[in-house]
């Protein structure tokens, strides 16, 4: 029984990690990274100084 | 109605810190459409209904850039109703060069003079109210890092915009500059709005392209045009561009005289580092020694000690036996503790031993990342790189790599020309990333103990695949073309803010502690049940020997692939491949299929028994450059794909790593096993020597005549 | 007249005109360099390129053979 519950919990939270990998995935962002939605502003892709292009 | 306030100014000049100040966390981030151009908009704090659009970094509006005409086109279109210029007071003069076209265009200018502290600092003094007079709009004082004066100016704007004030230019060119545009003016009076008159007159003597292409101008009006700026052109004896170019900044200087007054700057002490770090002959042997400390003390020396101890005395000492022994307690079923034991425990565990090391290389790197020495080392490396075909700006995408490959593959839009974009996206991966840590740590750990310089030379290594590849690649038809014109702006150094290192470092870090609670989770969920679990004469069900499970079946049919790199196991094969997950996985994986510490005679511990899965301690070096340099992670490709626009594209560039992956690992296995480790001559040993020679054949062929730089031109006497 | 290539590290000239013509023309002058502007040549790379320049009050990084289109005095 306890065998049976635990197993559960493993697949829900198996799930749940899926999910949100996939999510993260669909918004071309890095699973770990709180985007560009975070306080900070955007950090995973504007680490670089700009060139005279201003890109 | 919805107010839009745009935000324009230089690259550099503060205007993500404002942005971000000014929008917190209701930006939105997407592309200008139909371009790889970013787009910020976010909502004003503390305002109803007033939007903020953060338009790209730009020194000019001249047609010639995406960003600059991305700009250009929302101005005049999408008609904002005032523009926030912000203006770097330590960089002045240059950044004003935007500014007197920006108020040219019509629309309402409100300037925040950033950086302000840092005038202050030095002693400089700038007086706001002349040069408000001079430019012909309002300017507030702001210190976007330290978080003053942005309200301001916005609560200011909205103001502006609400009572409708207007900017009118207050800079004005030369007489007979003047007197063309005057002409100009009347000449296109009723073809343009009479706003944007000044702003389309002066466009049009520089021979804008986009203007004329826009307007479409009937032929006589073409043609007397056309009079006008070449008799101002023989005057000034140069073309329409420079001479408006000349002009604002002759008007600029003036400025500078009256209302800027400069301390008297000596030697300043970024001046003086520099000196020593980017001098001609110290500065390589310096980066080289610099990036030697930061990989050897995260991985060799500090990231080896915390790593075992995590490994050894925290999971597999305490945490695991804890586990197991809390689940027999409660009853559970024995597989199901092997299922989280062995399998979760084990697998991201072993990951997340190596966390440590990711997170001291990572404060490292952020020192190194925001006192500015990595953008100096773009320029020591950018004439290395040119003499392999890449510029220096393709430097800064694999500076960013050592953390994460995916920021560095889109940093790869800073590079213009197509082609060596393409060629950067393509190698920037060699580098070894924060993931693939562990896979050094681990190699270098359990098979080459004694190297205590492993982790640098990897580092190094993927340097030198770069360099390789791009010397390659360049003298194919595909990439041959000039190297880019590199023209950079650098920045002063300052000391790190410890506060901001933190960040950074915990940013990186948190990523991947994050990555193990899930991704990798689920993965080594996945491997251990395939490795557990297998088809045999009673059917399906748990096996004792895991040779004979589903996994081994699995892997064993991938697994001769490697037999020429000395890793033709299924365990390895299945590690290799579970890498694409990510690149942790490799370690992951192994650490489900061996398990940790010690737990047993039957267990034997991670490290030892490792070495036994290859032929030769030169299979084990070629299985981990294999892992390094092979296709990056399923992260980092749909990052090469959104970058390439292409599929065509990004299976070229998997193919091409993969290939080259290969290819590296089996000269390094025949070669490396032959010379020493007393493997037997033979044909695995002739095919690599083989592999060599047509590499370096590709390597030192002659290129196409039209792609040899341009021979100096020597104009007068010498100095 | 020479060019901007041609100064030595601590030399400070004066640019008297820009050869060179469309983006890169327009870029270098946007950045500042154009008739009459001193130019500091502070550093220049290793292996002799890039070139670190001070114009106008702040640092700029050019490759030689770009700087040959600045003609100095």
């Amino acid at each position: 029984m306890v065998t049976w519950v635990i197993l559960g919990v493993i697949l829900l939270a198996a799930f749940c990690a899926v999910r949100y990998a996939v999510r993260k995935a669909k918004n071309g962002e890095c699973v770990g990274c709180s985007g560009c939605k975070g306080r900070s502003g955007c950090r995973c892709g504007h680490t670089a100084p700009s060139g005279p292009d201003g890109r | 109605m919805a107010i839009k306030l745009a935000l324009a100014g230089n690259p550099n000049c503060g205007k993500t810190t404002m942005f971000n100040d000014l929008t917190g966390s209701s930006q939105y981030v997407g592309n200008w459409p139909g371009v790889t151009v970013e787009k910020k908009e976010g909502k004003l704090r503390g305002h109803q209904d007033v939007i903020v659009t953060d338009l790209p970094g730009i020194y000019s509006l001249s047609p010639y850039t995406l960003e600059e005409v991305v700009t250009r086109d929302y101005i005049m279109n999408e008609h904002p109703d005032v523009v926030i210029n912000l203006v770097d007071a330590s960089n002045i003069e240059r950044n004003l060069y935007l500014t007197t076209q920006v108020t040219e265009m019509g629309i309402p200018v409100i300037i925040a003079l950033n950086m302000i502290d840092i005038v202050k600092k030095n002693g400089d003094r700038i007086d706001t109210h002349k040069l408000a007079a001079a430019l012909g709009c309002e300017v507030i004082e702001t210190s976007a890092v330290k978080g003053a004066g942005s309200k301001e100016v916005a609560d200011r704007a909205v103001q502006m915009a609400r009572a409708g004030i207007m900017t009118r230019p207050q800079h004005t060119f030369s007489g007979p500059v003047e007197d063309a545009l005057a002409r100009i003016r009347e000449l296109a009076a009723d073809l343009v709005p009479a706003e944007n008159a000044r702003w389309y007159s002066i466009k049009l003597f520089e021979r804008d392209a986009r203007v004329l292409e826009r307007l479409r101008l009937p032929a006589d009006v073409k043609a007397e045009l056309e009079t006008i700026v070449s008799d101002c052109e023989k005057q000034f004896d140069d073309d329409s561009e420079s001479i408006i170019t000349n002009e604002r900044y002759q008007y600029i200087s003036g400025l500078m005289k009256s209302c800027v007054q400069k301390k008297n700057a000596g030697m300043t002490t970024s001046d003086r580092i520099d000196k020593v770090v980017t001098n001609r002959w110290l500065a390589l042997p310096i980066f080289a020694a610099v990036m030697f400390v930061v990989y050897y003390v995260s991985v060799s020396w500090l990231g080896t000690i915390v790593t075992d101890w995590t490994n050894d005395t925290l999971f597999a000492e305490t945490v695991q036996p804890l586990a197991g022994g809390w689940l027999e307690a409660a009853g559970a079923a024995e597989w199901l503790t092997g299922l989280v034991v062995d399998g979760i425990i084990g697998g991201v565990g072993a990951v997340l031993g190596f966390v440590p090391q990711m997170f001291i290389l990572f404060f490292f790197l952020s020192i190194l990342e925001d006192c500015g020495y990595m953008a100096r080392v773009a320029f020591i490396m950018d004439r290395i790189f040119r003499k392999f075909g890449l510029s220096g700006k393709s430097f800064i995408p694999m500076l960013i790599s050592s953390g994460c490959g995916v920021p560095g593959i889109m940093a790869t839009r800073t590079i213009e020309n197509e082609k060596d974009r393409r060629m950067t996206i393509m190698t920037t991966t060699f580098i070894p990333c924060g993931a693939k840590l562990p896979i050094i740590a681990l190699i270098a750990g359990a098979v080459f103990p004694e190297i205590t310089w492993m982790a640098p030379a990897t580092y190094f290594f993927g340097i030198f695949m770069v360099i390789l590849s791009g010397v390659i690649l360049k003298k194919t038809r595909m990439f041959a073309g000039d190297p880019a014109p590199f023209v950079m702006e650098l920045p002063q150094y300052h000391f790190p803010a410890p506060k901001g290192v933190l960040i950074h470092m915990w940013e990186r870090g948190k990523a991947f502690i994050i990555k193990a609670g899930t991704v990798i989770f689920v993965a080594c969920g996945v491997i251990w049940f395939l490795q557990n679990f297998g088809f045999t004469a009673g059917g399906f069900g748990m096996v004792e020997d895991e040779n004979m499970s589903m996994l081994a079946a699995i892997g064993g049919v991938i697994a001769p692939i490697f037999a020429p790199l000395g890793f033709g196991n299924w365990q390895a094969a299945v590690a290799s491949v579970s890498g694409l997950v990510a690149k942790e996985n490799v370690v992951g994986t192994f650490g489900v299929l061996f398990g940790l510490g010690e737990v047993g005679e039957d267990d034997p511990a991670l490290l030892a028994s490792l070495p036994t899965l290859f032929a030769t301690s030169a299979s084990a070096l070629a299985f981990m450059v294999f892992n390094l340099t092979c296709a990056p992670c399923f992260a980092a490709i749909g990052a090469i794909r959104r970058e390439m626009m292409s599929a065509k594209w990004t299976w070229f560039a998997i193919g091409y790593m993969t290939g080259m992956a290969y290819i590296m690992a089996f000269i390094i296995n025949q070669l490396g096993g032959a010379f020493f480790y007393g493997v037997p001559f033979g044909a695995g040993q002739v095919l690599a020597l083989c592999c060599v020679a047509a590499l370096l054949y590709l390597l030192f062929r002659s290129c196409n005549p039209d792609r040899k730089m341009r021979k100096p031109a020597t104009v007068g006497a010498g100095a | 007249m020479k060019t901007l290539k041609e100064v030595k590290c601590g030399e400070t000239v004066t640019v008297a005109k820009l050869g060179g013509e469309g983006a890169l023309k327009r870029r270098i002058m946007d950045m500042g360099i154009t008739k009459g502007t001193p130019v500091y040549v502070r550093k220049v790379a290793p292996l002799g390129d890039p070139v670190e320049i001070t114009i106008r009050g702040y640092e700029l990084s050019i490759r030689r053979n770009e700087a040959e289109n600045i003609l100095v005095e």
